[in-house]
Formats: C-alpha cells, structure tokens, sequence
C-alpha cells in the first residue's frame, strides 16, 4: 500500500491560539472545524516496556463496571491504529490471549508474549478537530488539537502542553507537506520532543519504556571487588522489588520468574564473591535468599509445566489429547495451592526481616575480609577461570552412562559461569567476552532441555495416583504416559546432543581465551598497566 | 480482508448507496477499510469528493503494471480508504478480455491489499459481464438490493441460478429490500413473503428516503449526515446482519 507518512505532533505554546492556527493554514485553503471530542485514554504496556520497545502504542477505554469487555487501540510508527475488544478475565491486566480478533491476538501476542498489559498512565483530553481541504470540500490533512491532563491515581491531575497534531491523508501527501511548512515556517511551532504517552509517563512518575531486570551498574577493573558487589547486589535487590508487587498480585508469570532470577543472580555473587565479603554476614544473606528461592521454587516449576501445556498436549495424539484436562486442571489446582503459600510467605515476618537485614548488610560500612582492596577485575576474572576450568573437567568425564546428577550439577556451575559473565563480563572487551557467551548459552540450553524434562517428569510422575483418583483421571493418565515417554525421549536426545554442544565449550581455542583473558597472568598484566 | 461487493444487473437499486453506507459503518466500527468504486459513473467517489481518475486507468490496473496501493486516497471518514472510479473502467470487460484468467483479475489487483485492510467493498456498475463474472470470484459475499417488484425479484432469481451454476467459488448471496415505500401494497406484501421463499434475503429492508437522496447534496454516506434518520438505522441493520451472515458463513 502507498505509506502515508505518520502523523507529526508540535507543541502549540499558549500564546499561540487556536485562530491563529486557522488563520495560518486557511490562506490558500479552507480550514473547517470537524468537531470537538474528548477522551480518556490508559495507555498499556508490559511491565517491562514490551509494547514500547516494539515501537508500538497501545491504549484502552476505561473500565466501566457494567462492560466486562475493553476496546483497546493499537497504534504503530506510522500513525496507523487498529481497534479491538478484548475480554479481560481481570480488571488490572489484559492479557494478548484475550483480544477477540485473530490476526491482532497474533500480533500483539508476538510483541508481549505472555506478559500481562498493564495500565501506565491515564490521560484525559479535550481534542478539537480541524479538516484541512480542498476545493472539492475534501479533507485533505488533519489536524487535531489537544489539550491532555495526566490523571495521577488519588493525587489530582496535571496538565501537559497543548500539543498540535498533523495526520496525512491517504493520497494527499503534498497537502501535508504544506500544513507542515505553514506551520513551522509561518507560526514556529516546533515538534514535539516525546510522544504524548511518554510525556505522561514522566508527569506521572512512570519509567518510560518500562521496567528493566537488566543489571545495567558500570563497573570500573579497579574498583574495590566488595564494593562492586555491593552494587551490583543493590541493583539485585531493586529488581527483586520491583518484581515483587506483580508476583503478590500474579499478574503474569514473570513477575516471579524475574524475581528468582535476581535472587539467584545475587546468591551467585555472594558465592562467588564469598573470600572478599564479611563471612558472617553474606553466610547468613546466603541462607536468606537460600529460603527465598526455597518458598518460591514450587510456584515457579508449576508456572513452567503450565507454560509448556501446549507443548504437552502436541505430544499425544487428538484422540488422547482430549484426555489430558483432568491433568491440566490438577496442575492449575496445584498452582493456586502453591502461589497461596507463596504469597503468604512473602508477606510474611520471616521475609520482611530477612529483606530488612539484606538491605542493611548492603547499605552498612561494607568492609570486605584481608583481601580488601583487591580489584573486582582480578578476582571475578579469577572465579571465571576457576568456574569455567570446573566445568571443562566435569563435563569431560560426563559420557553416555553418566548419571543425570553430573549434567544437572554442570548446568549449576554453567549458571555460576553465566551469571559472572554477566554481571561482571562488561570489564572486558565484549570480543573476547562474547565467544564464551555464545558457547556457553548453547551448552546451557541442552543441559537445561535435559534436566527440564528430568524435572517434568518426576513431578508429573509424582501426580499419577491424585490423577487416576478424579473423573476422567484413568484416560488421563494414559495419556500423560505418553507425555512422560515423549519427555523421555526428548532427555535421550538432549543428553546425545550434550557432547556436540560440549565440544566447541571445551575447545582449545575456548580455553585459551579464557586463560589468556581471565588467568591469573592477565590479571597480573592488567595490575601492572594500572 | 474479507470481500463484499454491491451488485444488481439493474440500475438505480440502491447499491452505491449500500457499498458507502456500510463502508463507512465499518470503518467507524474500526475495521481498516477499502472501497472500490468499480463503477465508470463514479458514484461513490463524487460522494466521497475524490476526482474519478485513476493514473494508468484501469488497462494498468488489471495487467499489474499500476499498484493498486500506489492509487489510493482517504476519505473524509477515518480508516475508510478508496480506490476511486476512473472513465476506462467503462471498457472494463474488453480489457479483462485480454488477461490470462480474465475472472480471477479483479481478486489478484486487490490481493496485495489484503494485510492492510480487514474489509473491501466492491460498488459494481449495473451488468452481468465479464467484470461480475470477476467481482463473483474476488467476493466472499455479494449484497443484492432489491426493490420489491416482480420483475427484481425474476432478476434476482436469475442471479442465483447464475451463480451457482458458472461461479466456481460462489459467494454467499445476502440480498435485502432497497427503495421500500410502504404505502404500496405491493412492497409490504413482498417484503413480507419473500424472505420464507429465498432464505438469501435477510430481514432488514432501507426505506425510500430523501435523506438517501440528499446524500448528493451532502456528499456524506446518509449514516453520518443523518445518523438518527430511518435510513441510517436501516443500513445499521443491514451492516449487522452481513456480519452475522458471514460469521454463519465461517462456522459452516
């Protein structure tokens, strides 16, 4: 199709009025009013800016008691919207699932995944439309001018400024080249900086493009490695609170699983960081975010048997996928039962103290053990070496009778690896840091595949006789039989595909980059340049 | 994009008026609209107060040679797109003629537009040619007005014996009353009898209305100069139950 260029946004200052807009435009054409409007818009996003990312702009009506449905408003780069309903099953998120029309489900879903839309900003305005047209009385460019206020959740409003908007018409592209010129040359208006969504976010405190899990410190080589902990454990510690509203309130699964990935992240740190740290301390934090990840573990396992439901039931056939819901009931039954726990651990005392005492730990003078003052380059560059030393001999004595015990234990110390490159890799030159990434990341997904499928299976296993007990259960179990037999098979391949992704991990080259990176004799080379 | 086109081999029926009607209710639904004005006399493009020129004219539109993207306007109703009428289409059947596959012509100018809109409209000019042979394969659905007379109604007849005899793919047929004026007996009797004889005609019928005639004077669809006038809830009626006839369509 012909693009129509995308609309342009200024902002009118107040001295500017209405009729001098009319006037600058109206010299060689007619300029008639088209109606005043208002709206009131909730712009939508993921929590993590998904939506905003994608060059996207989504935005719904708000929510009436008696409609359960949600018109929501879907507009792309180009200025182009597409309306749809939605059916929410809750009032404070719309998940892609739940937009009725097809083509726009996919779209959305692509963009978002399974993260739940949530509302950012609510902004009302008074939109008053002008039609630019020709001769013929034809609208041949739009111009909308909108006065919006940001509607802050129980503090009032705040007005932002008058903002003109320029929309092409299909076809009539060089009228909007001169609505463009009279406007900028003959009043000066200037373009607007942000869209208006962003300019609403900020009034109201909102993170434009959402919140990220991404533990983006700067770290300097010579830094002090407890300090540099200490902030990288911070940043940890935000994203854990960050996480943790959206986890107690289950709006999508990411929530949680961002947050066990923060705890984890910084249990890493405090293991791997453990001879630079204040042993007390980081051994009682330890145990602390060891319990965190305890009281959370169930909930997250059934939040992945639910995600990976349809690739269970791709596994059997139609005749025997029909048999399956008494299972897909018993684990949402099992889910609800463990998010309950969850969630009351985590308002509970235990974890209010123990975040309590987490947070004073980090903000404390923070004095390191002997080794204070060694720079966080040379001992995370050490562990590196180590970690990844461990895994080459491990993983060589790994072959086809090798019990499953080993590859989980290798996917443990791949994670350590993992999270160390991740957290602290940004002190090297990314060339030389990437490679072992890349290797790394392709060794990790066959040992996690294997020990996926270990973990399904043992838990799914664990259902039989709670299965065979309810309606319908004895079909069910048939057909999870086939389920397991297929996770069996999918573990088989995984753990025969573990030597091919191992090789390249293990390589020669690899070792010697991570040697002449990482040793000990970089370090001193990098200590001496300093 | 789902297909409708507004077709009657007679003249004066109505069907302009329903392909802009609907047209505009569709996109105020917010569906992302195109309405081919196929028709030489360019009709629904004089309404929508585009020139009835297409550059190329239609022998570049049917070989290919023009994008049909490429010669769009917008109209004065948001998310409602034309492609405007143009005087070669008067020579529309010869220059079909001359193509490979002359009836799936019409389908292949349209098909690149099909991510961008979700709803065509074809405004077919009053014949039974080649070029409705066409339209007939590119519609999921043609509506049919018809003025309650017996000799509309033979035409109709006529129609469905055609089409489901030489269509290969035939469309649904949604056929309704056009023109009604109720103080003549013969439109109320019809009005009443045929829709049990035909299931085709679906129960909503537009009323002879001025309002639909000043469409010319406003050169606005009647549904948004004069959205509370008996007209304009008649053609809310009709768009409603197209939809449901092509959701009826989809289930089966």
């Amino acid at each position: 199709m012909a693009q129509v260029e995308g609309p342009v946004s200024f902002v009118l200052p107040s001295d500017v009025g209405i009729d001098a807009v009319i006037e600058a435009l109206g010299r060689d054409v007619e300029v008639v009013a088209d109606g005043i409007a208002s709206t009131d818009r909730v712009y939508l996003d993921t929590f993590d800016g998904r939506v905003d990312g994608s060059g996207l702009t989504l935005w719904r009506s708000p929510s009436t008691a008696k409609d359960p449905t949600v018109r929501l408003t879907l507009e792309d780069r180009a200025g182009a919207t597409r309306s749809v309903i939605a059916s929410p099953s809750r009032p404070d998120r719309v998940l892609a699932l739940e937009v009725e029309e097809e083509a726009s489900r996919d779209r959305l879903e692509s963009v978002v995944g399974e993260r739940a839309l949530i509302g950012q900003v609510r902004v009302r305005s008074r939109v008053r439309r002008l039609a630019v047209c020709d001769a013929e009385g034809k609208t041949v460019t739009r111009v909308a001018i909108e006065d919006p206020t940001v509607v802050l959740p129980k503090r009032g409003s705040v007005a932002l400024e008058r903002r003109l908007h320029v929309v092409a018409v299909l076809g009539y592209g060089r009228a909007f080249s001169r609505v463009l010129e009279e406007l900028t040359g003959k009043i000066g208006l200037r373009r607007a900086a942000a869209p208006l969504a962003d300019e609403a976010k900020i009034a109201a405190g909102v993170p434009v493009g959402g919140v990220s899990s991404k533990v983006d410190v700067e770290l300097d080589p010579g830094m002090r490695a407890d300090h540099a902990s200490a902030l990288i454990c911070r940043r940890l510690a935000r994203t854990v609170e960050a996480n943790l509203p959206g986890t107690l309130a289950d709006v999508d699964p990411e929530f949680l699983h961002d947050l066990r990935v923060a705890v984890r992240r910084t249990r890493s740190v405090l293991k791997e960081m453990k001879h630079v740290l204040p042993p007390e301390e980081t051994a009682r934090a330890r145990a602390d975010l060891r319990w965190i990840q305890e009281i959370t573990g169930s909930t997250r396992d059934l939040d992945v048997q639910l995600q990976a439901w349809p690739v269970m039931v791709s596994t059997v056939t139609p005749a025997l996928a029909i048999d399956l819901p008494p299972l897909r009931d018993l684990l949402e039954r099992h889910r609800a039962a463990a998010f309950v726990r969850m969630r009351r651990y985590l308002q509970g005392a235990r974890f209010k103290k123990a975040w309590a005492s987490w947070w004073d730990f980090l903000d404390g003078p923070f004095v390191g053990q002997a080794t204070v003052g060694t720079p966080i380059a040379e001992v995370a560059g050490h562990r590196i070496a180590a970690v990844y030393k461990t895994m080459v001999n491990s993983g060589a004595a790994i072959d086809d009778k090798a019990p499953p015990e080993a590859l989980h234990d290798l996917r443990k110390r791949g994670k350590e690896l993992r999270y160390l490159l991740e957290l602290f890799g940004g002190l090297w030159p990314s060339d030389t840091v990437k490679p072992l990434v890349s290797t790394l990341k392709d060794l990790q997904d066959v040992l996690g595949r294997f020990q996926d499928d270990e973990v399904q299976t043992v838990y799914l296993r664990q259902l039989g006789p709670e299965l065979a007990a309810l309606p319908g259960g004895t079909d069910s179990l048939i057909a999870l039989g086939l389920v397991i037999d297929d996770l069996a098979s999918d573990q088989q391949r995984a753990r025969e595909e573990f030597a091919k992704n191992f090789a390249p991990f293990a390589a020669a080259d690899t070792r010697n980059l991570v040697r002449a990176t990482f040793g000990r004799r970089a370090a001193r080379a990098s200590r001496s340049s300093r | 994009m789902k297909v409708l086109a507004t077709y009657n081999l007679k003249g004066g029926v109505g069907k302009t008026s329903t392909a802009v009607n609907l047209a505009a209710l569709a996109a105020r639904d917010g569906l992302r609209t195109l309405l081919w004005d196929l028709d030489p006399q360019g009709s629904a493009t004089f309404l929508f107060r585009v020139k009835p020129k297409v550059r190329g004219g239609a022998g570049k539109l049917l070989r290919g040679s023009t994008n049909a993207g490429d010669r769009l306007k917008g109209t004065d109703v948001e998310g409602l797109d034309l492609l405007p009428a143009d005087f070669s289409y008067r020579h529309m059947d010869l220059l079909l003629d001359e193509t490979k596959r002359p009836t799936k012509r019409l389908a292949k100018v349209i098909a690149p537009l099909a991510d961008d809109y979700d709803l065509a409209i074809l405004d077919c000019p009053p014949s039974i040619s080649l070029v409705s042979e066409s339209v007939f394969e590119a519609a999921d659905a043609l509506l049919v007005p018809l003025i309650p007379t017996t000799l509309s109604v033979r035409t109709f007849e006529q129609l469905l014996g055609f089409v489901g005899a030489e269509v290969e793919r035939p469309p649904e047929i949604i056929a309704f009353f056009s023109m009604v004026d109720a103080r003549k007996q013969l439109h109320r009797s019809l009005v009443a009898d045929l829709p049990s004889v035909h299931p085709s005609i679906v129960g909503t019928a537009i009323p002879a209305a001025s309002d639909v005639e000043r469409m010319g004077v406003h050169r606005k669809p009647v549904v948004l100069s004069a959205p509370n006038s008996a007209a304009a809830k008649a053609y809310g009626a009709l768009w409603q139950d197209t939809q449901d006839r092509l959701s009826q369509r989809r289930q089966r």
